[in-house]
């Protein structure tokens, strides 16, 4: 399984959180809001699209609407594989924390 | 809609075909989002988006991995090539060295500020004398102190002036240069220690004095002890309160020593000009308007006279402010030379390449695709070079400080600059894209489309682009031979000008007696020795000796004449002075013994201060009055006018017998070799020992070696432009050598078959070089064009020509014609070595 890149993994975690509608914008507001970092649309669609290649994603295009001057949104959604490359790689994360203490769980 | 989201929703387009919609429809949707709040928001991040988006477009076609692709191609290339590889890459080093050297100093000198506070307020304060054409005249006490009193514009005057000093009780005594600066010069230019603490400028304060950087280094071994402790100068103590930086300069005035300067209540009403005055105006007046006010002091306060404020800085790099402007230009232009003869080279092999791009366009590869492959071969030869360049341009800057005359008034050239960097980096880009866009065109365009197969096809003459870049090759380098060579016409001019002296043969020497030791029995004295002196043939001496100073001006009165404020040079001269310089008399008679200290008070004038102040009549037995009439001189003589130097204009001049001013000690000393020098520097010596062993001997110099000296910023622009010309002309010349070498390789065939039917070779030849001449003819007119376009550019730069003469631009079309001419002659000739069997059966891509 390949590893995955910082940013690529915010990006599918990212795609995941808004599983209804993840469309870039979308997927943009949620890393932005809960990583406090701003990403552009340009960078983020580089990452989306190399994640579509990889299999990790795949995506569809939606209606058009007269809010976006009359374009469609392309929605993205995880892939099987990609859901088991997540699993893999927050239990290998979790494991390599576990027992040092440095953050107190928030929740 | 907004500049930034026409540029954002076109660079969207570029994105790849499955998203591009998307994007942009996100974009918008985030603009309208965001455009709620505030619209400059919403633009800034709309436009923090362009990079990315760039990005993105580029990946996605792949033209970042193809251009890396080509790029190493192109390193491949030249490694198969090395021979041409390291021409193109040494000639790109030469364009590219030159422009980075004089960007560097343009940088240094013009756009970096001077090291002052609030440098871009300091300004230079002359006083004018504009009917004279004088606009650089140092001021006296009185103007000085009737500027500050008066002049609104300034929020601060500072002045200084320049004295000698003898120091003694430290080894051999030596004569040291002074420069004393007023407690508001310290102020205005921020004056500051490097080392110790700085000497205290106001009125009752002990004497102390500051050591430049150069001058501790040199004579103290740049110890600290030195500081603190008390030098003798002049037979006074003075204690040495601290290092001045090592950057500090002002108006290029070196000194060894720094003091203080005060005036004494006599002292601020003197009318002598030996004042350099730097001003600092107030907060948001502009130059101009200060000028105008001080003007207007100065005019009121006298008529005639005016004053004017230029900024430090260009008063600091002087004409260098207009010379470093053009020579990057000229240095620009033999980049463009050197990018057309890289270019040659690329087309050259370009079109022994046509075969393989025939092929790829078959096999669908794009023209643009084809011309990017060219491009991006250019780079990695156009990045050595740019890296040869810069560390070449560092060995230029150097020699090209070195060797400036009056380097001390400029600020050091840093090397390791960002932005000196950044200009060799863009350079090199931009001279790739130039010489790579040349056989990019060629290799793309539409007639490649047949090459493939096509090696029968019969060609007379070279590429039509390959022609073209040799005449703007021969164009460009035609204008920049045109401006050395009226640079050098200029300074033949310059050399043979008449100074109405003869220094050839003439010593001169430095006698500074220490003040208050006696004076004219000294000089009396050894002047009697010296005219008994075997090889010496004259001696004379003033205070200032043309050539080596300009000495100080002032007012002399007529009587009976009404008061013209014109500016004269006076000297004190012993009577042999004339003669040791051999300055014709017109009229009258020179001094002798009769002007003895106590005899009538005389003077002799020179040409023009007669002509001007009695038109038409004799001026033998007139009375003139130094500054006034009180103690009235009678003209016994007048002599022709000299020039101070060779650029210099001819000011009048008022001579009086040394034994007859008391006020001023003559210092410089005028010998006439009658063998050798080093003989005539001998008996000086005899003669000033035998009176005084003490007598501090200096400034040893022929007066041809102070000619050439004062010839040395003109000499140098003559350097410049002639190793500009020469290598554009070297540079063009490889480029006419390559067409015809080039028409030669291509026409082989039809040659050979030619000669083959019976035709003789010479003509076939003379043929070659008459296609060679029509490209220069070419070349050579729109060079002639270019130089006449440009001639006022190059003005600056010349002394008593004008930037237009016909007569150098016929002489530099006939000299480029009969160089082209040559070194087409050489490839032509192998036409006549061409064997007929040989060449019909040769491949001409070959």
């Amino acid at each position: 399984m390949p590893d995955l890149a910082e940013f690529e993994l915010r990006v599918l975690l990212g795609v995941l959180r808004r599983a209804d509608a993840a469309y870039a914008v979308a997927v943009r507001d949620e890393i932005e809001a809960r990583t406090g970092r701003s990403v552009s649309i340009g960078s983020l669609y580089i990452t989306l699209q190399r994640l579509e290649r990889k299999g990790l994603l795949r995506s569809r295009l939606g209606e058009p609407t007269s809010e976006r001057g009359g374009r469609a949104k392309r929605f993205y959604a995880v892939t099987r594989t990609g859901v088991a490359l997540l699993r893999a790689e927050c239990r290998m994360t979790q494991a390599m924390w576990a027992g040092l203490g440095l953050v107190a769980e928030e929740r | 809609m907004s500049a930034v989201r026409r540029l954002v929703h076109a660079l969207s387009r570029l994105l790849p075909r499955e998203i591009a919609d998307a994007a942009a429809g996100d974009l918008e949707e985030q603009w309208r989002r965001d455009a709620r709040q505030s619209r400059a928001r919403a633009a800034a991040r709309l436009a923090a988006e362009i990079p990315a988006l760039l990005w993105c477009a580029l990946r996605s076609r792949d033209v970042v991995s193809t251009f890396g692709r080509d790029l190493r191609y192109g390193v491949r290339l030249a490694c198969r090539q090395p021979k041409a590889a390291l021409l193109s890459l040494l000639t790109l080093a030469l364009g590219l060295g030159a422009a980075t050297a004089l960007f560097a100093l343009t940088n240094a000198w013009l756009l970096r500020p001077l090291p002052f506070p609030d440098a871009d307020r300091l300004v230079a304060v002359w006083e004018t004398v504009p009917s004279q054409d004088v606009f650089e005249n140092t001021p006296a006490p009185a103007v000085l102190f009737e500027w500050r009193a008066r002049a609104r514009d300034f929020d601060a005057l500072g002045a200084m002036t320049t004295a000698v000093a003898t120091m003694t009780g430290a080894g051999d005594p030596e004569r040291l240069a002074v420069l004393r600066v007023d407690e508001e010069m310290a102020r205005v230019v921020g004056l500051r220690a490097a080392a110790g603490r700085l000497m205290s400028v106001s009125n009752g304060a002990p004497a102390e004095a500051m050591l430049s950087d150069a001058f501790w280094h040199r004579r103290f071994g740049g110890s600290p002890a030195v500081i603190g402790s008390s030098l003798t100068l002049d037979g006074q103590p003075v204690v040495v309160a601290g290092v001045l930086p090592a950057d500090l300069s002002l108006l290029g005035l070196g000194a060894d020593v720094w003091r203080p300067l005060r005036f004494t209540a006599a002292e601020r009403e003197s009318r002598s000009r030996y004042l350099w005055v730097i001003g600092r105006l107030r907060h948001g007046i502009a130059v101009a308007r200060a000028s105008d006010e001080v003007n207007a002091v100065s005019m009121s306060r006298e008529p005639g006279l005016g004053a004017r404020a230029v900024p430090l800085q260009e008063q600091t790099v002087g004409s260098l402010g207009h010379d470093l402007p053009v020579l990057l230009g000229a240095t620009g232009v033999l980049l463009l030379i050197a990018c057309a003869n890289v270019a040659g080279l690329a087309l050259a092999r370009a079109s022994v390449r046509r075969r393989e791009f025939a092929v790829r366009a078959a096999l669908g590869a794009s023209r643009g695709r084809i011309a990017m492959q060219m491009i991006a071969e250019a780079m990695p030869v156009a990045f050595v070079g740019g890296i040869a360049g810069l560390v070449m341009s560092g060995w230029l800057v150097r020699a090209f400080v070195a060797w400036l005359p009056q380097r001390e008034a400029l600020a050091p050239v840093p090397l390791a600059d960002p932005r000196v960097f950044a200009f060799g980096l863009a350079a090199s880009v931009l001279s790739a894209l130039c010489f790579g866009s040349v056989p990019a065109a060629a290799g793309a365009s539409r007639r490649n489309a047949g090459a493939a197969g096509d090696d029968t096809r019969v060609q007379s003459a070279s590429p039509a682009p390959l022609r073209m870049l040799a005449a703007v090759e021969i164009a460009l380098s035609v204008a920049l031979v045109i401006a050395a060579a009226l640079v050098s016409r200029s300074f033949i001019r310059l050399s043979r000008v008449d100074l109405g002296f003869t220094p050839n043969g003439v010593v001169t020497f430095e006698l500074p007696r220490r003040p208050g030791s006696e004076s004219h029995a000294f000089f009396t004295e050894m002047l009697r020795r010296l005219e008994t002196s075997p090889g010496i043939a004259g001696a004379g001496l003033t205070q200032a000796l043309p050539l080596k100073s300009f000495g100080f001006g002032s007012n002399f009165p007529a009587e009976g004449v009404p008061p013209a404020n014109r500016l004269t040079l006076w000297r004190i001269v012993s009577p042999q002075y004339f003669d040791t310089l051999k300055i014709p008399m017109v009229e009258g008679r020179a001094f002798d013994g009769r002007d003895a200290s106590g005899a009538p008070r005389v003077a002799i004038v020179s040409e023009s201060y007669a002509k001007a102040t009695w038109p038409g009549q004799r001026a033998i037995g007139r009375r003139i009055g130094w500054a006034t009439l009180e103690r009235p001189m009678t003209v016994v003589g007048v002599v022709r006018d000299i020039r101070l130097t060779a650029s210099a204009p001819i000011v009048p001049h008022v001579y009086m017998p040394f034994t007859q001013v008391d006020e001023f000690q003559p210092s410089q000393l005028a010998v006439r070799t009658g063998a050798s020098v080093a003989e005539a520097v001998e008996a000086v010596r005899r003669a000033v020992w035998a009176i005084d062993p003490s007598q501090p001997i200096a400034g040893i110099q022929t007066m041809d070696a102070l000619a050439w000296r004062t010839l040395a910023r003109r000499r140098f622009q003559l350097a410049l432009w002639i190793s500009f010309a020469a290598v554009a002309a070297v540079l063009s010349l490889v480029g006419i050598y390559g067409v015809v070498s080039f028409a030669v390789r291509r026409s082989v065939k039809e040659l050979g078959i030619r000669l083959a039917l019976g035709a003789r070779s010479a003509p076939l030849a003379a043929r070659l070089v008459a296609q060679a001449l029509a490209i220069a003819a070419a070349g050579t007119t729109a060079g002639m064009l270019i130089a006449y376009w440009t001639a006022e550019t190059v003005r600056g730069f010349l002394v008593g020509i004008e930037p237009r003469e016909p007569i150098v631009y016929a002489a530099v079309a006939a000299g480029v014609l009969l160089a082209t001419a040559a070194a087409a002659a050489i490839p032509a000739h192998r036409v006549t070595r061409i064997d007929p069997l040989e060449a019909i059966a040769t491949d001409s891509h070959g």
